[in-house]
């Protein structure tokens, strides 16, 4: 399987940036946030939700967080998402 | 025939104090992070071979933070201040002194010296100007800082008293902010401080759309609570909220042609505009923020330099702080009981101290704070707070940008609230709407080693912060 | 309400976090022009989902998607239309056949999501030389709400040379306003681009209040109260508006005809006046 990469959102105040990586060795979740204390839980929730809602299994998610709320931080796993498989689909066409 | 006071180094005048291991050096914070006096002396201690010193400094800064190596080779190793600045605090959050500091407010540490209950062995008294004799003052001179205020006490009370300035002038000075009558040395050094650096928050009153809309409901709550008439006595800080209430109460002022009777510093540009445009007959000055505050204090009469035992010391027969109308401050969080916290943020890292916050929030008729809902996911308006500053009691109202709260403790003060147009909700209601926008938190967990004690004022322990899971 | 409308740039979480609370009547939430090419994709997401959190928010949800003639606008009309936003802004409309074209493709999305045809409404962008010739079957479509006027692409494509009083565009404002008040419906002045400068906002505001404009867009929350005050009726047009409903009561239960309150003659132009200043619903 080929390796498939997609980031999405900024490193900014309440941004987060997402970068996801489908089919490298790497797997798992891993969250860089100022409010992981606090909110870790539901950061891996949302990771989760979103790897589902796709049927994506087997993928490295990394979060680079500055407070993003919750749809927020869906909205850039999902755009990370879809850009990760978009380039799949790029990579075929070459 | 008298001799003069000025010894010829830093060295020698700690040797002249008999300064010893185990006793207690004091410092005023009103450089804020542009203070050099502080450093200078305890790295020279250190240099002489002293260990088991402990600070008494009203405030403490990132600039100081070489005190916390000290700490770390127990050459320091005790703190008692009234604030400290986030960088400072991290190291003591993580363990670096031998005892925990203790946290007073303004008016409770000037109690404490005054009645005993804390002592300072040697007071290392920064001043922008003094003669041979120790008759200075903040006001005047190329470092000059502003009042000095916050160490009037430390020259009465402590044991000896060293001025270390960076202006030695001829005898006698003009502007005497401490007499001689209570100095035993005069040092000069090449730069007490940085007057730049004192300046912290803004420097221009734009702000955020969002701290707009919550300093806009400010002063309309305050206008509503029908005290904003003439005579109005009022304080508020130097963060960008209490710029833009300054701002937008001058405006109001001005329609409405009052003019209330005295602003409460510390100063900045945005106080001094208000005694300026004729809203206010006099300031009550502490401290300077910024250069405007440092000229008015020097140049007009109608800008005051008190002590901070007249501003706010419980000790004191009467103090300016129990005459004030309304005070708007600032929160890192508030709960539900209206517990106010301005010393650790939501991770329970140390990032301020009360200051004035418990003085002035007793004080005055109406205490306003003003805090966003949600600060980058961390929700302001909270269950508990981590740390207790200034108890519930003494706070009576809450400005969000979404929504006012009232303390149920004044339910005459919320009816006057909604018949004057404001909307009222209730504290829980508030809670509710930041932990859907947030999340619900997960309950932050410590260590048991305590790192520091807050007192409300001058001794009355309100909490306790530990060292957290490294 | 009806009087602001802000926009709110659709890539920008630190806004979307708080657009609610400015006091603006409506919110635009931008696909278009404040995003660059690179991030539509992501920023069609986040408005999505910022739309779901706005859910319960006071003010008129809206977004601008891009153009139809971009290779965004399928996308933005699939994942933005489900959410039911009260209306779309269409930006670069200068035909009924434009609105036509933009009706068909929402109709299709409003199908397939089992949403009753035509319960998104739409706020056309006024901002094509074109469009100004075609305005009055512009706003007589169905879908329209309104119509917005945008001086920034309308100037350029107008050759017009700005100055500050923009008497330049005169002509186009006085023809949208007589466009839409003919139809019913809703007409916004152009955003002030001159954000920092609140005197002359207030200038421009008052201008369009006395054109009669419903309301003005904005794309600043400071410039939002200005807009509020001014195209909110003031109390002595309330008193007066009450004093002539009041006189018209009393000459019903008297049998008699209502003639005149404060030198205005009550007649039935001036009563529907007296009743849109009440909010009072025909």
């Amino acid at each position: 399987m080929e390796k498939m990469y997609g980031s999405a959102g900024f490193f900014a105040s309440d941004d987060a940036q997402v970068t996801v990586e489908i089919g490298a060795e790497k797997k798992g979740i891993e969250i860089k946030s100022k409010v992981s204390k606090l909110f870790n839980a539901q950061i891996e929730g949302a990771v989760k939700d979103i790897l589902d809602k796709f049927n994506i299994k087997d993928a490295y998610v990394l979060i680079e967080d500055r407070g993003a709320l919750d749809y927020v931080l869906r909205a850039r796993i999902e755009a990370a998402v879809i850009r990760a498989l978009a380039s799949r689909k790029e990579g075929d066409e070459v | 025939m008298r001799s003069s006071k000025v010894v010829g180094s830093l060295e020698e005048v700690i040797k002249l104090t008999g300064l010893r291991d185990g006793m207690t050096i004091s410092f005023h914070h009103a450089f804020r992070n542009g203070d050099y006096v502080l450093n200078l002396v305890t790295q020279k201690i250190a240099e002489m071979g002293f260990h088991d010193i402990r600070i008494n400094a009203t405030g403490v800064y990132d600039i100081h933070k070489p005190v916390i190596e000290l700490m770390k080779k127990h050459i320091i190793t005790g703190l008692e201040t009234n604030y400290m600045m986030g960088g400072f605090g991290k190291g003591i959050t993580e363990g670096a002194c031998d005892t925990p500091v203790i946290f007073r407010s303004h008016g409770g540490r000037d109690a404490a010296l005054f009645e005993g209950d804390t002592h300072v062995d040697v007071a290392f008294i920064a001043a922008s100007t003094c003669d041979e004799m120790g008759n200075c003052n903040g006001t005047h001179g190329p470092s000059a800082f502003g009042a000095l205020a916050y160490a009037k006490i430390d020259a009465l009370k402590a044991d000896k008293v060293v001025i270390v300035t960076d202006n030695l002038v001829p005898y006698p000075t003009i502007g005497i902010s401490i007499p001689e009558t209570l100095v035993d040395y005069v040092v000069q050094v090449d730069c007490i401080g940085d007057p730049n650096g004192i300046m912290s928050g803004p420097l221009s009153a734009t702000a955020d759309p969002v701290t707009t809309v919550i300093s806009k409901m400010a002063t309309d709550v305050i206008e509503a609570t029908g005290l904003l008439k003439e005579g109005f006595a009022f304080q508020t800080g130097g963060g960008k909220p209490s710029v833009m209430v300054a701002k937008f109460l001058k405006e109001k002022m001005l329609k409405g042609g009052i003019q209330g009777s005295y602003i409460m510093g510390g100063v900045g540009k945005s106080h001094v505009d208000l005694l300026n445009s004729g809203c206010f007959r006099t300031i009550m000055d502490v401290q300077s923020f910024d250069l405007e505050g440092i000229k008015s204090v020097r140049e007009n009469p109608a800008d005051q330099e008190i002590s901070i035992y007249q501003y706010a010391s419980p000790s004191a027969k009467s103090c300016v702080s129990d005459g004030l109308d309304v005070t708007v401050v600032g929160a890192t969080q508030i709960d539900t009981d209206f517990n106010i916290n301005v010393h650790t943020n939501s991770f329970g890292y140390i990032i301020g101290g009360s200051g004035g916050h418990n003085d002035i929030c007793m004080g005055a008729k109406v205490a306003l704070a003003v805090a966003p809902l949600v600060r980058s996911r961390v929700p302001i308006v909270v269950d508990k707070v981590v740390t207790v500053s200034t108890p519930g009691e003494y706070v009576d109202i809450l400005v969000t940008q979404r929504g006012v709260a009232v303390n149920p403790r004044r339910p005459e003060l919320k009816e006057q609230l909604i018949d004057n147009g404001i909307k009222v909700k209730s504290i829980e209601e508030l809670k509710e709407m930041a932990y859907s926008i947030s999340g619900v938190p997960a309950p932050l967990v410590t260590t048991d080693i305590p790192v520091a004690y807050v007192n409300f004022r001058k001794d009355q322990l309100v909490s306790t912060i530990y060292k957290p899971i490294l | 309400m009806n009087r602001s409308l802000l926009f709110i740039p659709g890539n920008a979480p630190k806004m979307l976090n708080n657009c609610d609370v400015f006091g603006a009547d409506g919110l635009i939430l931008d696909l278009e022009d404040s995003v660059p090419f690179e991030e539509k994709d992501a920023a069609r997401i986040l408005v999505r989902n910022a739309l779901g959190n706005l859910r319960d928010a006071e003010c008129e949800l809206t977004v601008r998607v891009n153009s139809k003639d971009t290779e965004y606008f399928n996308d933005d009309i699939r994942e933005i239309v489900p959410m039911k936003p009260a209306a779309l802004v269409v930006p670069k409309v200068s035909t009924t056949e434009d609105v036509q074209q933009y009706d068909n493709a929402i109709s299709e999305i409003e199908r397939l999501n089992g949403i009753a045809e035509g319960t998104i409404k739409f706020y056309a962008l006024i901002e094509t030389a074109l469009s100004i010739l075609h305005l009055e079957e512009i706003v007589a479509h169905d879908r329209i709400a309104g119509i917005i006027l945008g001086t920034g692409d309308l100037g350029i494509d107008l050759h017009i040379k700005r100055t500050k009083e923009e008497h330049e565009f005169l002509y186009v404002r006085s023809k949208m306003v007589a466009a839409a008040r003919a139809y019913g419906k809703r007409c916004y002045d152009t955003p002030h681009l001159l954000v920092h400068d609140l005197e002359d906002l207030e200038k421009q505001v008052k201008i369009a209040v006395n054109l009669g404009f419903s309301g003005k867009a904005a794309i600043h929350p400071k410039q939002i109260p200005y807009i509020n005050e001014y195209f909110s009726p003031t109390e002595e047009e309330i008193k007066r508006a009450q004093a002539i409903l009041d006189s018209l009561e009393e000459a019903k239960s008297n049998g008699k005809a209502a003639k005149m309150v404060d030198g205005i003659i009550v007649d039935n132009a001036n009563i529907r006046a007296a009743k849109e200043i009440l909010g009072i619903k025909e």
